[in-house]
C-alpha cells in the first residue's frame, strides 16, 4: 500500500474530510437500499452494523498503531503540561545528563572513531620507519611500486607567514607533489599541488591554502587565486584551497597551507634538508594496493629501509651498527583515522570522562524514576478507572512509556542544543603541542544515533518500573481511596530507599573520581621539577630569523641580557636554547673515558645551550662544582654542566667535576665544572634525563633561537610588554613569539590532567546536588507520610531531638549503604584510572573517606530540613490531621 | 442454500495441507468477487453486494460489512477506482470501476482460484483406498 496515502491519513484535516467521505457514501447506500426494500429502517436491517464498516473500513487505510501512537503523544504533551515543574525538573536534568553525553561522545567520535575524509583511508598506511630522509623517501617510492600505489611524505612547521599585513604564525604542511592525489583530495576552489609543481629542480612557487585560513584572511574571496602569500618572506602563488572537511592526516592539527616540498631549501633559507640524508623530518604515508595487505607490504619494504641505513652509515661503519639495522622492521600502521597524537594522549582521559558521564546518566535517570514513581502514587486513581472501564493493561503500560519517551526526547533535544557549544568549551581545554586543537565536534549522523539510543534507554530505565507499580495490585482500593495513596506502603518505602541508596552509591563514585582527579592534578602542579618556578618569566625569540652572524649575535644576545637587566622588578637573567616545556629538544652522542657503551643508545644525552648563571637564574640546585659565569663565555672555553642522571650514568662511581666529556661525531672536548639536581622541564610525569648545558659557542656553531629566562622580583603579572618594548629597542627586527610565565608553561603539559580534574569535579558536584536533591525528596515524603506517627511518639513524651535523631539515623543508613555499593564500584575500577594519574595510588583509603566525608555533609544538609520539619510537628495538630 | 461470506469469521482447516499458500484465501475470494462483477461495469457498493447476490443464483450472500472494507482496500490497492456518480434511479452514489490493474490483478486471481479448486476436487473425487496405500 502506498505510504504516501497512509501517511496522509495521519493529517487530523484528512481524516475529518475521510470521515465525511465515508458517512456520506454510507448515506446514498442506505438511499439505495431503502429504494429498493421499501424503508430505511428496513435498509439498514438487511445492510447490518454500519458503523462496524465504517470502522473496518477505515481500519484499512491507515496505521492503526501509528494513530494511536500519535493519541499517545497527544496525551502525554497534556499530562506533562499539566505538571510544569515536574516536566521543568525532569527536561532540565535529562537535557544536562544527556548533553555531556552527546557532547563527550561528539569529542569521542572526532578523535578516536571517524575516518579521514579522503578516498578510501582504510588503504592508506603510515610507514613506521627509522629512518625518514627525504633519501628515505625516494628510496621508498622508487622500490614500492609492487605494493603501494605511491607513497608521500609531509612535515608540518610553524613558521611566519604574510598576507600582506606583517607576518604572523602559521602551520605550513610542506608536501611532496602526490600528496593530494594519493590521498584523493581535491580542490574545493583552483588546483591542488602536483607532482609538476613538486619539481625538485625547479618547484613551482605555489601555495594551496586551507578552508579556515581563506575564510579568516580573505573572507572566502575567490578571487585569491593568482594572489601572494609569502612564507618566510618568499612570495608564493595561491593556487587553490582544500576542501573545509579536509585538515590533512592528523586529528586535531589542521595546516594553515600546503606547500611543495622541494620548496624547503627555499622557504627556510641556510637550512637544506632535502639533500641531508641524516635529517630525518618526514612523515611516510603510503596508499595500499589492492590485493595486498599491510604485513606483506611491510615485510616487502623492510629491506629497502636496512638499504637506506646501510648506505647513510658509509662504509665505514662499525659491525655492530650495521648487525643492529639490520634486525630492525619497518612497520605499517593504518592511518584510516588518521594519525594523532592528540589520540594518544586523550583516548584514555576521554573514556573515562566517557564513563563518568555515562554513570552522570545513570544516575540522572534514578532521579527522574524517584520522581516518577512519586508521581505514579498520585495519578494510581486515574489508571485504575482507566483499567476498570476496560483499558488493556499492556496499551496502559505503553501511554507510561510514551510519556517517558517524550519527556526524555524533550530532554535529549536539549541535551543537543547545550552539546555543542559544551564540546567547543571541552575542546579550548585542550593544546596540542602548545597550539589550540582543530577539530569539528558538531552533531553529525553517529552522534544523533548515540542520542537516540541513549535517549530510549533513558525512558526504560526511568520509566518502566514506575509504570509497572502504578498498575500494580487490586484495583478496588485505589479507587476508594479517593486518591490518596493506599497500602503497599512498607514495599513503596523500601523501593524509595534502594534507589536513595543507588543514587548515594553513584555519587559517591563520581566524587571519589572527582577527588582522586583534583589530587593527581595538585600533585602535578606542585611537583618539585628541580627549579624554582615561582615568578619565572620564559620569552621565546628567534635569534636565527633576525638573520645575525655569530658574532653580532652574541653581541646583541649581551645587550639584551644587560638591557632586560635594568628593567624595574627584574632580578636576574639568563638564557638557554631549549627552554622549558617548549617541546623542543635534542639529543647528541657523549662518550667518556672509561665509560664503554654496551648498546648504541647508552651514548646518548640531551643538550642545551645556556647563558652565564643559568643555573642560578632558573634556581636550580647545584649538588657539586659551580654555575656558569661570563667567565667561560671568554675565548674558547667549553665549560659544561650535567645532571645527575647524566653524571651516575656516565661518570658512575667517580666525580665527574673536572672530567672530559667529548660531544658529538667531532667529538669536541668539554669539562664539566658543575652537576646539578635532576630537572624534569618537557615532562612531569617522564622519569629524568640524562643532561648535558653546554656554555660557550664554538667557532662554526651557528645561532641558536632563545629563551630568555628572567627571575622577577615580585609577581611577573605586567612585566610581558615592558619585556617585549626592552628587547624591541635592541633590534626591532627581533621577533618575540611568546612571553610566559614558567607556571603557564607547565599548566599547558598538563592540559589533560586539568580536563579531567575539571570535569570529573563538574560531574561530582553534580552528583552529589542529584544525590540532595533526591535524600531531601525521600525524606520529605516519609516525613509527610508519618506525621501521624511523629505525633504520637510526641505525644508519648518524644523529645525534638530525638525525633531529629530519628529521622537523621534513617538518612546515615541510607548514606552507609550507598557508600558501600560506591566504594565496591570506585575500588572495581581503580585499575582503569591508574596510568592516568600521578603521585597517588587509586585505592588509597583515604581518598574513599574524603569522598564519603563530603557525601554524608551534603547528605546531611539536605536531610535537615525535612527532619526539622518533623521535629516541629505539633502532637496536637497531627493527631488531628486524620 | 446461503452462505454468508465474512472473511474473519470462517476458518479453514487442511489449508496447508493443500500447499496453498494464502492465508486470506477467503479474503481474496471476495476481492475476486468483486473484481468479476466490475467487469461488466462501474457498480456502487450497493449494487456489487447485488450483483453477487443474483449472479450466485442467490446462493452468496455479502455482508455489507465485510464488502465495504474490502471496497477501500481494493481502492488503495489501486485495482478500482471510485468516483460519485448519478445512479438510474436519481441519486447520487459511489461507482466503483475496475482499472487496468484490476483487470491484471483479475486474471491472476482467476488462475489462483481455479488451482485452488481443482486442487479440493483432486482432494475430494480421490479414492480412499488408493491414498491410503
Amino acid at each position: 500500500m502506498r505510504w504516501s496515502t497512509r501517511l496522509l491519513y495521519l493529517l487530523p484535516w484528512e481524516r475529518r474530510a475521510e470521515d465525511r467521505e465515508l458517512d456520506e457514501e454510507l448515506q446514498s447506500i442506505v438511499d439505495l437500499a431503502a429504494d429498493d426494500l421499501g424503508s430505511q429502517s428496513a435498509a439498514r436491517r438487511a445492510l447490518g452494523n454500519l458503523t462496524l464498516a465504517k470502522e473496518d473500513a477505515r481500519a484499512v487505510s491507515k496505521w492503526a498503531w501509528l494513530e494511536s501512537v500519535f493519541a499517545d503523544i497527544q496525551y502525554a504533551f497534556r499530562v506533562l503540561r499539566r505538571e510544569p515543574s515536574f516536566t521543568a525538573i525532569a527536561v532540565v536534568t535529562l537535557g544536562l545528563c544527556i548533553g555531556a553525553n552527546a557532547a563527550i561522545f561528539s569529542l569521542i567520535d572526532a578523535v578516536l572513531l571517524r575516518t579521514l575524509p579522503v578516498r578510501e583511508p582504510a588503504r592508506l598506511m603510515q610507514l613506521e620507519s627509522s629512518t625518514a630522509s627525504y633519501f628515505a623517501w625516494q628510496q621508498f617510492s622508487a622500490r614500492s611500486g609492487e605494493w603501494m600505489t605511491g607513497i608521500l611524505a609531509t612535515t608540518v612547521e610553524v613558521r611566519d607567514v604574510d598576507v600582506g599585513g606583517g607576518p604572523f604564525r602559521c602551520s605550513v604542511d610542506l608536501v611532496t607533489g602526490n600528496y593530494f592525489d594519493l590521498l584523493g583530495v581535491t580542490a574545493a576552489h583552483g588546483r591542488t599541488i602536483t607532482p609538476e609543481d613538486d619539481r625538485r629542480a625547479s618547484p613551482a612557487p605555489v601555495v594551496v591554502l586551507s578552508q579556515r585560513f581563506w575564510r579568516h584572511y580573505f573572507a572566502s574571496d575567490v578571487s585569491v587565486l593568482g594572489r601572494t602569500v609569502r612564507v618566510q618572506g618568499q612570495p608564493l602563488s595561491v593556487i587553490g584551497i582544500a576542501p573545509a572537511e579536509f585538515f590533512g592526516i592528523e586529528v586535531g592539527q589542521s595546516p594553515d597551507l600546503w606547500i611543495p616540498l622541494s620548496l624547503q631549501p627555499a622557504v627556510f633559507p641556510n637550512q637544506n634538508w632535502l639533500d641531508s640524508p641524516n635529517t630525518n623530518f618526514l612523515d611516510f604515508i603510503g596508499r595500499l594496493r589492492p590485493g595486498t595487505n599491510a604485513q606483506v607490504a611491510a615485510d616487502a619494504l623492510t629491506p629497502v629501509m636496512i638499504d637506506i641505513n646501510v648506505t647513510r652509515l658509509g662504509p665505514n661503519a662499525r659491525i655492530a651498527s650495521l648487525e643492529r639495522i639490520k634486525k630492525q622492521r619497518l612497520r605499517l600502521l593504518s592511518l584510516e583515522r588518521g594519525s594523532s597524537i592528540l589520540r594518544d594522549r586523550f583516548s584514555e582521559p576521554l573514556k573515562l570522562v566517557f564513563g563518568m558521564v555515562g554513570v552522570g546518566l545513570l544516575l540522572g535517570c534514578l532521579n527522574l524514576m524517584s520522581l516518577q514513581l512519586a508521581r505514579a502514587r498520585e495519578r494510581r486513581r486515574e489508571l485504575s478507572i482507566r483499567l476498570a472501564i476496560g483499558a488493556g493493561r499492556a496499551r496502559v503500560l505503553r501511554q507510561l512509556l510514551t510519556e517517558s519517551l517524550v519527556l526524555t526526547i524533550l530532554g535529549a533535544s536539549l541535551g543537543l542544543l547545550l552539546s555543542g557549544p559544551a564540546a567547543n568549551a571541552l575542546l579550548v581545554m585542550i593544546t596540542l603541542r602548545g597550539e589550540p586543537v582543530v577539530i569539528t565536534a558538531g552533531i553529525n549522523r553517529s552522534v544523533l544515533g548515540f542520542v537516540c539510543l541513549i535517549a530510549v534507554a533513558a525512558a526504560l530505565i526511568s520509566g518502566l518500573l514506575p509504570a509497572l507499580r502504578a498498575m500494580r495490585g487490586p484495583l478496588l482500593p485505589a479507587l476508594q481511596a479517593r486518591g490518596r495513596s493506599a497500602g503497599a506502603g512498607h514495599e513503596r518505602k523500601r523501593l524509595g530507599r534502594s534507589l536513595a541508596c543507588v543514587q548515594l552509591g553513584l555519587s559517591l563514585f563520581l566524587a571519589a573520581a572527582a577527588c582522586l582527579f583534583s589530587f593527581s592534578l595538585q600533585k602535578l602542579l606542585r611537583y618539585d621539577i628541580g627549579l624554582n618556578r615561582s615568578n619565572l618569566v620564559v620569552s621565546d625569540m628567534n635569534t636565527t630569523e633576525a638573520g645575525y652572524d655569530l658574532t653580532h649575535g652574541r653581541f646583541i644576545v649581551a645587550r639584551i641580557v644587560e638591557r632586560l637587566n635594568s628593567l624595574l622588578g627584574v632580578k636576574a637573567v639568563t638564557y638557554s636554547q631549549n627552554g622549558f616545556f617548549t617541546g623542543r629538544n635534542s639529543s647528541q652522542n657523549v662518550y667518556v673515558d672509561g665509560f664503554e657503551p654496551v648498546q648504541d643508545s647508552d651514548s646518548s644525552a640531551w643538550l642545551d645551550r645556556v647563558g652565564p648563571h643559568y643555573f642560578t637564574t632558573i634556581g636550580a640546585t647545584l649538588v657539586a662544582g659551580r654555575d656558569v659565569t661570563e667567565e667561560d663565555f671568554t675565548g674558547s672555553r667549553r665549560a659544561a654542566v650535567v645532571s645527575e642522571s647524566f653524571a651516575r650514568h656516565f661518570f658512575q662511581q667517580r666525580n665527574p667535576v673536572g672530567g672530559i666529556v667529548y660531544v658529538g661525531e667531532k667529538k669536541e672536548a668539554w669539562e664539566v665544572v658543575g652537576i646539578v639536581r635532576d630537572m624534569r622541564v618537557d615532562n612531569v610525569r617522564a622519569t629524568p634525563r640524562r643532561w648535558i648545558y653546554l656554555t660557550n659557542y664554538q667557532p662554526g656553531d651557528r645561532m641558536w633561537g632563545l629563551q630568555f629566562l628572567v627571575r622577577t622580583s615580585g609577581a611577573p603579572l605586567g612585566l610581558e610588554n615592558s619585556l617585549r618594548q626592552a628587547i624591541q629597542q635592541v633590534d626591532p627586527r627581533l621577533p618575540v613569539r611568546s612571553i610566559n610565565t614558567a607556571d603557564e608553561l607547565l599548566n599547558r603539559t598538563l592540559d589533560r590532567d586539568r580536563l579531567l580534574a575539571f570535569l570529573a569535579g563538574l560531574f561530582g558536584a553534580l552528583a552529589l546536588a542529584i544525590a540532595a536533591v533526591g535524600i531531601y525528596g525521600l525524606l520529605s515524603y516519609e516525613v509527610t507520610k508519618r506525621t501521624n506517627e511523629v505525633g504520637i511518639r510526641m505525644a508519648l513524651g518524644a523529645t525534638r531531638s530525638s525525633i531529629l535523631a530519628l529521622v537523621l539515623r534513617e538518612v546515615l543508613l541510607v548514606c552507609a549503604v550507598g557508600i558501600t555499593l560506591g566504594s565496591i564500584a570506585a575500588l572495581a575500577c581503580s585499575r582503569l584510572v591508574e596510568k592516568v594519574v600521578f603521585g597517588i595510588e587509586p585505592r588509597n583509603p583515604l581518598l574513599l573517606a574524603a569522598a564519603a566525608a563530603i557525601l554524608v555533609l551534603v547528605a546531611l544538609v539536605a536531610a535537615w530540613f525535612p527532619a526539622r520539619r518533623a521535629a516541629s510537628v505539633d502532637p496536637m495538630l497531627a493527631l488531628r490531621h486524620e | 442454500m446461503i452462505l454468508t461470506l465474512r472473511p474473519d469469521s470462517i476458518r479453514l482447516g487442511g489449508m496447508k495441507k493443500l500447499q496453498l499458500q494464502r492465508t486470506d484465501l477467503l479474503q481474496g475470494t471476495l476481492d475476486l468477487l468483486v473484481l468479476r462483477t466490475l467487469i461488466f461495469g462501474p457498480l456502487h457498493g450497493y449494487g456489487i453486494a447485488k450483483a453477487i447476490h443474483q449472479t450466485s443464483n442467490e446462493a452468496l450472500r455479502i455482508e455489507f460489512g465485510s464488502l465495504y472494507p474490502a471496497l477501500r482496500r481494493l481502492e488503495l490497492k489501486g485495482w478500482i477506482s471510485s468516483k460519485w456518480e448519478t445512479s438510474d434511479r436519481n441519486r447520487k452514489a459511489k461507482f466503483y470501476r475496475l482499472t487496468s490493474a484490476g483487470k491484471r490483478q483479475l486474471v491472476k486471481e482467476e488462475s489462483k482460484w481455479e488451482q485452488f479448486v481443482a486442487a479440493m476436487s483432486g482432494v475430494l473425487k480421490s479414492d480412499p483406498r488408493v491414498s491410503q496405500s
